[in-house]
């Protein structure tokens, strides 16, 4: 019941903070460009009228704003999560909200339901717009996407649950510093173990999958795509482009990313619970 | 006993806190902790009320050990900051509070209205963004009491105030005293402690260097004004005699002397000649004692650290 009292605080905050509605009009212009897009290679008459290669042009479209909507998505988390508890130390307005008859521990996971809630939300928003951007082009199985979207929002839980723990440790911006150099070299290392794939050097591969454990948002973003192609199977091969590749993460991943999620959580809730305010 | 220490520490790495804190407030009383900056007072409420874990000994609140979270119902808290989400409103954040303080909803709305009012904010409107620093610290004030709490402990609640509103505070203090409650007041503002606490305790580098009545306090910085004609150095021996450290500007000397030992000083100096214009018992402020015991400091049995009594 605390909790939820968090919970409720956080979203009004995050609402309040003008920094959802900055995402959301983003978003907004971001979409209707991907739209726009997406209209101009496939929509013109005349353009691309073979129905097997326009499904394929459609799906690497899909590939590349997938690849941007997760991008926005973690950035989205990170920025809000980062300062989930250290924002309120920092600021001083957490002494009289820890004085009331609330645990650290309700807090805690308070401010992560709050913040997650918003981050998944938004993820399955945006997930689901460009999935219908491109709908009248290619043709997606409910099961595909469904599972896809699972997977998809993923991200969200592994980048917020770890935010949440830096959150824990340090100050806003270090924890926000921390989080996004993770990220990057999350992908990084995802980029070094497709160019590892297509090479066939192992080292390359290696050092991508020790990446991905690290930080597994880059897997769980590819593992996701090819859940969404799984039917069409074949045919998004012949999509490609730049930032669709093989090979595919393995379904231990998601299971490493859900012990990962939770053992970040975990470590906030030990960190907050010791730390002197 | 409200609050009751017992060898209370708090040691940090770099230094500071306090240590080996004995207290004991009454059910009912107004309680001061004074000290100068720096001296572990807020460490020592950020302890009670449970944001900092003591390094060891231990506390009970209302009966109830540190860490209970059960008994923080009935506790109400001003940091000493007063800051509050900068994008929310004075109600909004009276709502947050009544909630997590576990009010019912109406109960909640009600007691906003009627602790808005108390401190003089119940037209209050807008984002705390736009708030003046003294706004936010009524606002606070008003947070502390939302529970109707039996315990509230306040860090310097006036610092932001004007002299009205220190009065206003003073009073409303006064007021919840009346009704039973036990104010525990964290303030370097030694004219307020004078004017509403009933027991005090000064800290000094984190330790108690004195605790009890303000009263005794008052009355154990007793001091005598004399005014003479010429001093000689007869006369000089006698005061240094009554008090070895007594001050003399022009021809007035004062003595750190009980009332009671006039007689004996207005004697000696007759036989030693002097003329005698005034014999003045002053009594001493709480400054003068504050002053007294944070200057000298040293702590002689542990409770009570005896002045300077001729």
């Amino acid at each position: 019941m605390k909790t939820g009292s968090i919970v409720r605080y956080t979203w009004r905050e995050a609402l309040r903070k003008r920094l959802v509605m900055l995402v959301a009009v983003l978003t907004i212009g971001f979409l209707v460009l991907f739209g726009w897009g997406v209209h101009q290679v496939l929509g013109l008459p005349g353009q691309v009228d073979r129905l097997f290669i326009r499904a394929a042009e459609a799906a690497a479209l899909l590939n590349i704003g997938l690849y941007f909507a997760s991008f926005l998505t973690a950035f989205l988390t990170i920025v809000m999560t980062s300062g989930a508890i250290a924002g309120e130390v920092e600021s001083g307005t957490i002494y009289a909200v820890l004085a009331r008859p609330l645990s650290r521990r309700a807090y805690v996971l308070g401010r992560f339901g709050g913040f997650l809630f918003l981050s998944l939300f938004y993820a399955t928003a945006l997930y689901l717009s460009m999935l219908l951007i491109v709908r009248p082009y290619l043709p997606l199985f409910a099961s595909d996407v469904l599972a896809s979207l699972g997977i998809f929002l993923l991200q969200p839980l592994v980048l917020c649950a770890l935010a949440l723990a830096a959150s824990a440790s340090f100050s806003t911006l270090n924890a926000g510093v921390l989080l996004v150099s993770l990220y990057a070299f999350g992908v990084v290392g995802g980029l070094l173990e497709q160019i590892g794939a297509g090479l066939k050097r192992e080292v390359l591969t290696n050092i991508g999958i020790f990446a991905s454990l690290v930080m597994p948002a880059d897997a769980l973003f590819r593992k996701a795509l090819f859940e969404l192609f799984a039917t069409l199977g074949q045919l998004v091969r012949l999509g490609g482009g730049p930032f669709f590749t093989a090979p595919e993460p393995s379904t231990a991943m998601l299971l490493w990313a859900v012990f990962y999620a939770a053992v970040a959580v975990g470590l906030a809730l030990y960190k907050f619970e010791r730390q002197d305010l | 006993m409200v609050i009751e220490t017992f060898a209370l520490t708090k040691e940090y790495a770099g230094g500071g806190g306090c240590r080996d804190v004995f207290l004991s407030v009454d059910r009912g009383e107004i309680f001061g902790l004074l000290g100068p900056n720096g001296a572990g007072k807020s460490t020592l409420v950020k302890t009670l009320v449970g944001l900092v874990k003591p390094t060891r000994g231990r506390a009970l609140l209302l009966g109830r050990p540190l860490g209970d979270i059960g008994v923080r119902r009935r506790l109400g808290f001003l940091p000493e900051n007063f800051a509050f989400p900068a994008w929310c409103t004075a109600r909004e954040l009276l709502a947050l509070h009544a909630e997590l303080a576990g009010l019912e909803h109406r109960r909640g709305q009600q007691r906003s209205e009627e602790v808005l009012a108390q401190v003089g904010m119940a037209e209050a409107k807008g984002r705390i963004g736009t708030f003046s620093k003294g706004m936010r610290q009524r606002l606070g004030l008003a947070c502390a009491l939302l529970a109707d709490p039996e315990l509230i402990f306040l860090d310097e609640p006036t610092s932001a105030l004007d002299p009205l509103g220190r009065r206003e505070v003073r009073e409303l203090l006064l007021n919840l005293k009346a009704q039973g409650k036990t104010v525990f007041l964290n303030s370097h503002l030694l004219s307020e402690v004078e004017l509403i606490c009933d027991r005090i305790a000064v800290i000094k580098n984190g330790e108690i260097i004195y605790q009890g009545g303000l009263a005794e306090l008052l009355t154990a910085v007793r001091r005598v004004e004399v005014r003479l004609g010429a001093v000689s150095a007869a006369v000089h021996r006698v005061l240094a005699t009554f008090d070895p450290g007594f001050s003399l500007s022009g021809q007035r000397a004062t003595l750190n002397l009980g009332p009671e030992e006039v007689p004996a000083l207005v004697k000696a100096l007759v036989a030693a000649e002097a003329e005698v214009y005034e014999v003045k018992p002053v009594a001493g402020t709480l400054e003068d004692a504050f002053v007294e015991l944070v200057s000298e400091g040293g702590v002689e049995d542990g409770k009570h650290r005896p002045l300077h009594l001729a």
